[in-house]
C-alpha cells in the first residue's frame, strides 16, 4: 500500500466514521485538533494502533497532546470549542451517501473496496490502468 | 240647435284633437317602442359583446392558460436543466473542492512509522493529484 502512495499511483484518505459514540467522537475531534498542529497521524496512531484508553479522555488527550508538543492551551480550546464538529459531521455523512454502514469501509475512487488488502492492491492497479486510458483517449 | 252644433263641433274637435292626439301618441308610443328596442337591441348587442367576450374569453382564458402551462413547462424544463447544470458544477467544485484544499495546505512529511517519508496533509497520505484515491471510513475504537 505505501508503495502505491508513494510512487505517487494513489493517496489514502482516513475519514471518520462515528459508530461507537461520544468517545469516538471526542478521539475524531482531538486527532483534528492535533491536525490543525501538523500532527494528525500521531493522534491517529495513539488511538488506533496503540489503542490507550486514556486518551479517549479529555485529560489523556491533553496529556497525548503535550507529549506530542503540541501548543496545549490551542489543542485544549480546540477541542473544548469542538472546532471542528462540522468537519466531522460532514465526513459522517458523506459516509452515509456512500452507503457505509460499518468501519473499516473501504472506497476506491467512489467504488466499494475489497476487504482485503490485496484485493484492494488489485483494485487500486486496475482504477489507476482505467485512469490512464482515460487520460490517453 | 246651438248646444247641438257646439256638441257637434266640440265632439269633432275632440275626435280632430283626439285623432290628432291618438296619432301624436301613437308616434310617441312609436318612439317609444323604438327607443326601447334600439336600448334593448343595443343592451342585447352590449351583452351579446360581453357574452360574446364571456363566451370568447375562455376560450381565449383557455388560450392564455395553454400558453402559460407552456410558458410554465418550458421555464421549469429550463430549471430542472440549470440544477441539473448547477448540481452538476457543485458536485465538481465539491470534488476540486478536496483537491484544492489539499492543495492549498502546505504538504507534510511523516516522520515516523511505517508511513515514514510520505507527504501528508492532515488526514490524506500520497500525492494530492495521485490518479486513485483510497478512502478508509473509520472509527477509533
Amino acid at each position: 500500500m505505501e508503495e502505491l502512495i508513494s510512487t505517487g499511483v494513489a493517496r489514502y484518505e482516513y475519514r471518520h466514521f462515528i459508530i461507537f459514540g461520544s468517545a469516538s467522537q471526542f478521539a475524531a475531534m482531538a486527532t483534528e485538533c492535533a491536525g490543525d498542529q501538523g500532527a494528525w497521524w500521531e493522534f491517529h496512531d495513539a488511538y488506533l494502533l496503540k489503542a490507550q484508553a486514556r486518551t479517549f479522555t479529555r485529560a489523556g488527550a491533553i496529556e497525548l497532546a503535550r507529549d506530542e508538543g503540541l501548543n496545549v492551551a490551542q489543542f485544549t480550546q480546540c477541542v473544548d470549542n469542538e472546532e471542528h464538529h462540522d468537519r466531522i459531521l460532514q465526513m459522517q455523512q458523506q459516509a452515509i451517501a456512500d452507503g457505509v454502514s460499518g468501519t473499516p469501509t473501504f472506497r476506491i475512487n467512489g467504488q466499494p473496496g475489497a476487504r482485503s488488502l490485496s484485493g484492494i492492491i488489485e483494485q487500486v492497479h486496475a482504477a489507476a490502468e482505467a485512469a490512464q486510458n482515460e487520460e490517453g483517449s | 240647435m246651438m248646444r247641438i252644433a257646439n256638441a257637434i263641433r266640440s265632439r269633432q274637435e275632440y275626435s280632430r284633437f283626439m285623432g290628432v292626439g291618438t296619432r301624436r301618441s301613437t308616434w310617441l308610443w312609436a318612439l317609444a317602442a323604438l327607443a326601447v328596442g334600439v336600448s334593448l337591441l343595443v343592451s342585447a348587442c352590449g351583452s351579446g359583446g360581453e357574452s360574446g367576450d364571456q363566451s370568447d374569453e375562455p376560450t381565449a382564458t383557455g388560450t392564455e392558460r395553454s400558453e402559460r402551462a407552456d410558458r410554465q413547462a418550458s421555464i421549469m424544463q429550463q430549471q430542472d436543466q440549470q440544477a441539473a447544470a448547477e448540481s452538476e458544477q457543485t458536485d465538481q467544485v465539491d470534488a476540486s473542492d478536496d483537491t484544492s484544499e489539499l492543495q492549498a495546505n502546505e504538504l507534510g512529511e511523516i516522520d515516523f512509522g511505517h508511513r515514514e517519508g510520505l507527504p501528508f496533509i492532515r488526514n490524506v497520505v500520497g500525492d494530492p493529484e495521485a490518479p486513485v484515491v483510497i478512502v478508509e471510513y473509520s472509527d477509533f475504537q
